[in-house]
């Protein structure tokens, strides 16, 4: 099978949302939580073999790897329905089970150690595959293992893996609550610099973001893990599903990822959709769902699942859009919709190169039922998801200038005799920070052209 | 002297016309007064003409063997002329009844003069002189077949009384031949013609009617289709021949009888076919609809011919009626067969999944095992590779099941045909399609190899994007950042034109115009519906990815030298696409001098031709029919950036 892609779950919100993942797809592509085919599902009209593999009993298998240092959350896992869906090989759990203790220190330096065995791991699964097109990878920036142990092995990954494409499903921590992770900014600010680095596309999943659409939309008062989690895996399902069943292109990774991303530090999706409801939201729908109204909707900053903060000078802008919509949908529409958003001027472009509104119509799954006849994901690469990096950056010198927390970082050889490594991180996402500044003008090419030369 | 007249009157063939002798002699004065002389002329004429006609019908008509006459220039022999012949034996009967009346006039009064003979001769003088008309006129256009009826029905209204009533036989006569023919082909699909002379034409032995007739000797060239070899090809060989449709049926008309006859024949080939392999079909269908299309009807609808032949006014409207009802009742009859049972709905998907690339990722796979043998010439053994690589790519993205039915070649005629070698192995292929009986009614060969045309252009399309993507990932994987901002920026532009011309003809074209033709199937019951609206998906899909010429809507060729000007821009900017592959694999991290001319020749390049297709698409959108056309701009120029960066060079 071609263009298969190897999914990495890291730490406890990696693999959380992983699990959330895997049981939507195998919801949709009729698997059952054993990884055996259902009855209703053999006529086979999908595309099953991108994210898993048959065993010699023709039962599924994900290309999954989960990965922790603490075995709470892979324990919940195996111990759920879905536990035999997973190959036992793929699961690897550090042997003290003591965890990074949400330091990124200690994830990286555990992850150089433990790489051999994690490395054996994922090269079977790579050698498993007729024609690997990539690795994604499911972790959140605050935490330890994720985040420390994630980038250590996106570093590895590209190393070992040049011609793979990476993408990454990162959570971004929620700003709005006091965390309990004290050394979150630091955390954040090292991954950033992975991400920035390493990755070639990184799907932005911030949870201030996805709390606020809980209790504002879909009026939770006290979002749980799991109903965050099937936002999630709406948006990671969603995202794929042109990889999934057969269309006419953004068939592989590649496809889908290229035309997004014209430049390649500029590599941070947002992400959007609607519908946005619940199971138990018994709204009786009063109008129907056109085309029109899904991708208007789609360009609303509040079915956004990135909070960028109000844009004042109103200077930000799309780099590139594709809009993934499912449903019954009247093709000769999307012309029409494209024709008024223009009109009205509901989205702002780059003025530095050609761009416009990519809309890929994609099927769903024929088992699974949804009440809403028209739905739509937007991957976007919008430059104001730098008030995220921004705002990571004034929490990381806030807590930098008194020099909080730094004891926890020092006991860890990398920063046992200086703290460059902080320094250079914050280099690194400032430069982003400007770069997507930069992108918002015309001028961006010579700016950028500039910084090549020095 | 009288009996002698009598007789040449009755007897016209005999080798010489004793009484002429009479004239020439001066014993004619003896006999007849010099004013009757002047009435024996008279009479003579009319002898000769009628000698003349007479000899025409002994020659062509019913009971004359081919090779029995010796004539100088024969006429083509045919049923329609045997027919005519017949009829015009008959209206000469009357001529002889009245002269037999007169023979016995006399024996009761011998003493009627000449001019009582006048008298009733020349009542005929008339329809003889028609009749001679008639003869010469056929000598003359050398009419054949059903021009024949043509020129009857041009003489059919004739004002003389006596005339009128004998084109009426005449017509009638030639016109049993001609229903005859209609109800074989409408009933049983069977064109009963010796002599190439009914309107529906199998294209192969008319060529060879045609080629015999110079030669002088009429050939046998009827089409029994029970021994057809049952290929289904066999029935786009019919066609309808114009110059042998009387004018007064409409074509349209006969675009219907043609119709009818086809789908009779696939039926026909069908049954043959169904006797071999019966266990493919339950056997109460086979009896409902297998085995005949009309379901023991036939009967009702041979009524109905034979009683076009009755109608002694040739009414046009009446031939209409008819036509029009046995094409209903088959229509519908198909389009039930065509959705109960060859699954019209699965085989549209499929045609859109392979030839319109509906299976995006098998193509896409394709084209990644083929890359290496992108551009070298094709061989025989490149040629195996190719399908091998496609076999391979369709077993590992699970597609065998729906590939039963294509098959992907490259004809080899193709290649030979075709010296330019611009695009590789791509301008070849084609993909075979198995039709499922009876669509062989929508999907005629022509058909076939307009989707082939689709085919190329699409997967030519799916190419380029694929090699810009591989260059997408060559520069992340080299890094190539900041230091060639320039060839990042060509690269974006042409991945965006190449991307958004693909979702211009997924969506806008393709999609849309899926959805409309299946509305419309789904809708109708008619089966001719359906015809008519793939017919138009087609066109439509083939003018809107530019494929199709305005001036020559008939013959189109991708590669043609007489392009679609926007297609002959994107054929361009293809070959850019592949220049600057080909250029940004091999320059350097920074640019040296020799690259950055040649980069900016690439650039120059790529701004004249989008500004050349900018220009063209806002021309075209101003032209009234070309709508659609402002969709492909409206995606392409979707935030002003190219008609701004125009606008700015202009001033």
């Amino acid at each position: 099978m071609p263009s298969e892609i190897i999914t990495l779950q890291l730490g406890q919100c990696g693999n959380q949302i992983g699990f959330e993942f895997w049981k939507r797809l195998c919801l949709e592509h009729g698997i059952s939580p054993t990884g055996v085919l259902e009855d209703f599902a053999t006529d086979g009209l999908d595309r099953k073999d991108v994210f898993f593999y048959q065993a010699d009993d023709d039962h599924y298998i994900p290309r999954a790897v989960l990965l922790d240092l603490e075995p709470r959350v892979i324990h919940t896992i195996m111990s759920s329905p879905y536990a035999k869906l997973y190959n036992p090989e793929n699961i690897y759990l550090s042997k003290h089970g003591g965890g990074a203790g949400n330091n990124w220190a200690s994830g990286y330096s555990q992850g150089e150690k433990l790489h051999e065995e994690v490395f054996d791991i994922i090269d079977r699964e790579a050698d498993g595959s007729d024609s690997l097109e990539g690795f994604v990878l499911c972790h959140s920036i605050a935490g330890g293992t994720g985040s420390g142990m994630g980038s250590y092995i996106m570093e590895r990954l590209s190393d070992r893996f040049p011609k793979k494409l990476i993408e990454t499903y990162s959570v971004f921590p929620n700003q709005d609550e006091i965390s309990d992770v004290v050394v979150q900014p630091y955390n954040s600010l090292l991954t950033l610099r992975r991400l920035t680095s390493c990755a070639d596309c990184v799907v932005v999943l911030d949870n201030t973001a996805l709390n606020r659409i809980a209790t504002d939309r879909l009026h939770i008062q006290n979002p749980s893990f799991t109903q965050i989690n099937t936002l999630v895996s709406t948006i990671m399902s969603v995202s794929t599903t042109t990889l999934r069943y057969p269309s006419y292109m953004n068939n592989n990774l590649i496809g889908l990822t290229a035309p997004l991303i014209p430049t390649p530090q500029l590599h941070f999706l947002m992400t959007g959709y609607t519908p946005l409801t619940t199971d138990n939201d018994q709204t009786v729908n009063v109008r129907k769902t056109t085309v029109l109204d899904v991708m208007r909707r789609l360009l609303q900053p509040k079915n956004m699942m990135v909070s960028t903060g109000p844009d004042k000078t109103n200077h930000h802008c799309y780099i590139s859009i594709l809009n993934i919509i499912q449903g019954e949908v009247d093709p000769t529409q999307v012309h029409k919709s494209l024709q008024r958003i223009r009109e009205r001027k509901l989205a702002q472009f780059i003025p530095w190169g050609p761009t416009s509104i990519q809309v890929a119509l994609s099927r769903s799954s024929p088992y699974v039922q949804s009440s809403h006849r028209v739905s739509g994901l937007m991957l976007a690469n919008h430059t104001s998801i730098c008030s995220l990096f921004e705002r990571a950056l004034s929490q990381y010198d806030k807590l930098r200038k008194r020099g909080a927390f730094l004891d926890q970082f020092k006991r860890e050889d990398m920063f046992k005799d200086d703290l460059t490594e902080l320094d250079e991180s914050r280099e690194v996402v400032d430069c982003l920070v400007q770069e997507y500044e930069a992108a918002t003008q015309p001028n961006y090419l010579h700016w950028s052209a500039r910084k090549g030369e020095t | 002297m009288i009996h002698d007249i009598l007789l040449s009157l009755s007897n016209p063939h005999s080798a010489r016309i004793p009484i002429e002798d009479l004239m020439v002699s001066d014993a004619i004065s003896m006999f007849l007064h010099p004013c009757e002389k002047k009435i024996l002329e008279e009479i003579l004429k009319i002898i000769r003409e009628h000698r003349e006609i007479a000899t025409f019908t002994r020659n062509y008509g019913l009971n004359t063997k081919a090779g029995s006459l010796d004539l100088e220039d024969p006429l083509q022999r045919g049923l329609y002329l045997q027919a005519l012949a017949s009829g015009i034996d008959n209206v000469l009967d009357k001529y002889l009844e009245s002269i037999a009346k007169l023979e016995k006039d006399y024996l009761q009064n011998p003493s009627h003069s000449l001019l009582f003979i006048y008298h009733k001769v020349d009542t005929f003088q008339p329809l003889f002189s028609f009749l001679l008309k008639v003869v010469r006129d056929l000598k003359m256009q050398r009419l054949h077949g059903c021009a024949i009826l043509q020129y009857l029905h041009q003489h059919m209204m004739h004002g003389d009384d006596q005339i009128n009533k004998a084109v009426k036989m005449i017509q009638s006569s030639v016109n049993v031949v001609f229903l005859k023919q209609l109800t074989h082909w409408l009933l049983y699909g069977k064109v009963l013609d010796t002599y190439g002379e009914f309107f529906v034409q199998c294209s192969e032995s008319r060529n060879s009617t045609l080629g015999s007739t110079s030669a002088g000797s009429g050939r046998h060239t009827a089409t029994t289709l029970s021994d057809a070899t049952s290929t289904y090809a066999e029935i786009w060989h019919y066609e309808i021949c114009y110059e042998f449709l009387p004018h007064y049926l409409p074509p349209s008309w006969a675009e219907k009888v043609l119709f009818i006859g086809q789908t009779v024949l696939m039926f026909k080939v069908d049954a043959s076919k169904k006797r071999k392999d019966a266990h493919s079909w339950h056997d109460s269908e086979k009896h409902n609809f297998g085995e005949s299309l009309y379901n023991e009807k036939e009967h009702v609808f041979f009524k109905m011919i034979q009683e076009l032949q009755y109608d002694p006014r040739l009414n046009v409207a009446h031939y209409e009626r008819v036509i029009d009802e046995i094409k209903r009742y088959v229509t519908e009859r198909l389009s039930q067969i065509a959705v109960d049972q060859a699954d019209l709905m699965k085989q549209l998907k499929l045609i859109k999944d392979f030839f319109l690339l509906g299976r995006g990722e098998l193509f896409l796979e394709f084209i990644k095992r083929t890359h290496s043998i992108n551009r070298s010439p094709v061989t025989d053994a490149t040629v195996r590779d190719l399908v091998k690589a496609f076999d391979s790519a369709a077993h590992s993205v699970n597609v065998t099941e729906d590939l039963e039915q294509f098959s992907f070649t490259i004809p080899k005629e193709r290649i030979d045909n075709d010296d330019l070698c611009n695009f590789g192995y791509l301008q070849y292929i084609t993909l075979q399609y198995k039709i499922n009986w009876p669509l062989h009614l929508l999907f005629s060969p022509k058909v076939i190899e307009r989707y082939n045309e689709l085919f190329r252009f699409l997967m030519l399309i799916k190419r380029t994007q694929y090699d810009l993507h591989m260059i997408w990932c060559f520069h992340r994987e080299n890094r190539v950042h900041m230091t060639n901002v320039k060839l990042l920026q060509l690269r974006n532009q042409l991945m965006f034109l190449v991307d958004n011309l693909q979702y211009y003809i997924l969506i806008d074209v393709l999609e849309s115009q899926y959805s409309i033709l299946m509305n419309t199937v789904l809708d109708s019951t008619d089966f001719e519906h359906i015809q008519r609206a793939h017919c138009i998906f087609q066109a439509n899909v083939l003018s809107l990815c530019f494929l199709l010429t305005d001036e020559e809507p008939s013959k189109t060729n991708v590669m043609n030298s007489i392009e679609n000007p926007v297609l002959t821009i994107l054929n361009k900017i293809f070959h850019l696409c592949d220049e600057f592959c080909n250029f940004a694999k091999t320059a350097h991290s920074t640019l040296t001098e020799q690259e950055n001319t040649d980069y900016n020749l690439l650039e120059k390049e790529f701004e004249i031709l989008i500004d050349k297709l900018l220009n063209l698409l806002i021309g075209l959108k101003a032209g009234s029919t070309s709508t659609p056309l402002s969709q492909f701009l409206l995606r392409l120029d979707y935030n002003h950036w190219f008609s701004t960066r125009k606008e700015e060079k202009q001033t």
